[in-house]
């Protein structure tokens, strides 16, 4: 098969697979596992084949694939953005306190408890006795977006 | 491989790596926000890949043009998120208020930082960037090109069986 078939081809059987996983599963595909296997197996064929094609084709697949790996959490998880644009898109007449109470109903505090069990979840924060401690990978997190923000100069909500 | 086939292989992530020096410099002078820094920035490198591309179209063929272009707007993507993953995402802002406050009981977080918090970060975060407006009373949505990423968020999350 061709390129920029194959690549075509490739995606759309990877968001196909993607979805029905999560639908008939609630399996997200799209873990770091995925995109090493993947890229392991792409290196091996790029070197196996040398061909110039498949190389364009697996680099752009790989790239897809990492693309829906970063996608997926905020198709999982409703942001509150999100939340607030879908109150006012259903109801075209409201206050910001008509708005809020909305927010406060549909939100609830899962935003917050859904987060930390993501946390918990990923090791980066352990909950020890009903305590909660920030964890050595949370703190590398941390430390990293903080070099993001300073690089290039980001303003947060704090 | 060739040295044009290595010289296309390379050419997205250099691109990238100059939309990225372009992003910087432009945060630098600090004249827009990040956000339209980010997209301008986007749309700049973009153009001058379309114009090189054009100047050397007898040596470009589509499979060559689609890689390029797929490629480098996987990884402004990727960028994309990284820049907005410290400033909006409630995991991090999470995490910050546990680095604060070590030890801390969880029914103490929702205290600290609960829906009211959010709503007022991000409800205002929308009125300062034109999204929504407020007329006399009433909110309404400003920016109607919103609504485009509101329903491929939304198309993506009802084939992925995500009630919003």
């Amino acid at each position: 098969m061709e390129y920029p078939l194959n690549f075509f081809y490739f995606c759309f059987i990877y968001f196909i697979l993607q979805f029905i996983t999560y639908r008939l599963f609630n399996i997200n595909i799209s873990k770091i596992l995925t995109i090493v296997v993947l890229f392991v197996i792409s290196s091996f064929l790029i070197i196996r084949t040398n061909s110039i094609d498949l190389t364009y084709a697996l680099i752009n697949f790989n790239l897809f694939v990492f693309c829906l790996y970063v996608l997926m959490p905020g198709i999982i998880n409703n942001g509150p953005a999100l939340i607030i644009l879908d109150i006012l898109i259903k109801n075209k007449n409201h206050s910001k306190k008509k708005i809020k109470s909305i927010f406060k109903k549909k939100a609830l505090s899962l935003i917050i408890k859904n987060r930390l069990k993501i946390n918990i979840q990923n090791n980066f924060i352990s909950k020890k006795k009903g305590k909660i401690f920030l964890s050595q990978k949370g703190r590398y997190t941390l430390n990293f977006f903080s070099y993001v923000i300073k690089i290039f100069k980001l303003k947060t909500y704090e | 491989m060739n040295k044009f086939d290595f010289l296309i292989l390379l050419l997205p992530f250099l691109t990238t790596l100059i939309y990225v020096l372009t992003f910087f410099i432009s945060q630098s002078l600090k004249r827009n926000s990040y956000l339209s820094n980010l997209l301008y920035s986007f749309v700049l490198i973009l153009v001058i890949k379309i114009i090189l591309v054009f100047i050397f179209k007898d040596l470009i063929e589509i499979k060559e043009f689609i890689y390029i272009f797929f490629a480098y707007l996987c990884m402004s993507f990727v960028f994309m998120n990284l820049i907005q993953v410290p400033i909006s995402s409630l995991q991090v802002k999470i995490l910050r208020i546990i680095k604060k406050n070590n030890g801390l009981k969880e029914s103490k977080i929702f205290n600290i930082y609960n829906a009211n918090h959010i709503f007022e970060e991000r409800f205002n975060t929308l009125l300062k960037n034109k999204t929504i407006k407020k007329e006399k009373l009433l909110i309404r949505i400003n920016n109607k090109r919103i609504l485009l990423f509101y329903y491929l968020i939304k198309y993506i999350k009802i084939i992925h069986n995500i009630k919003l």
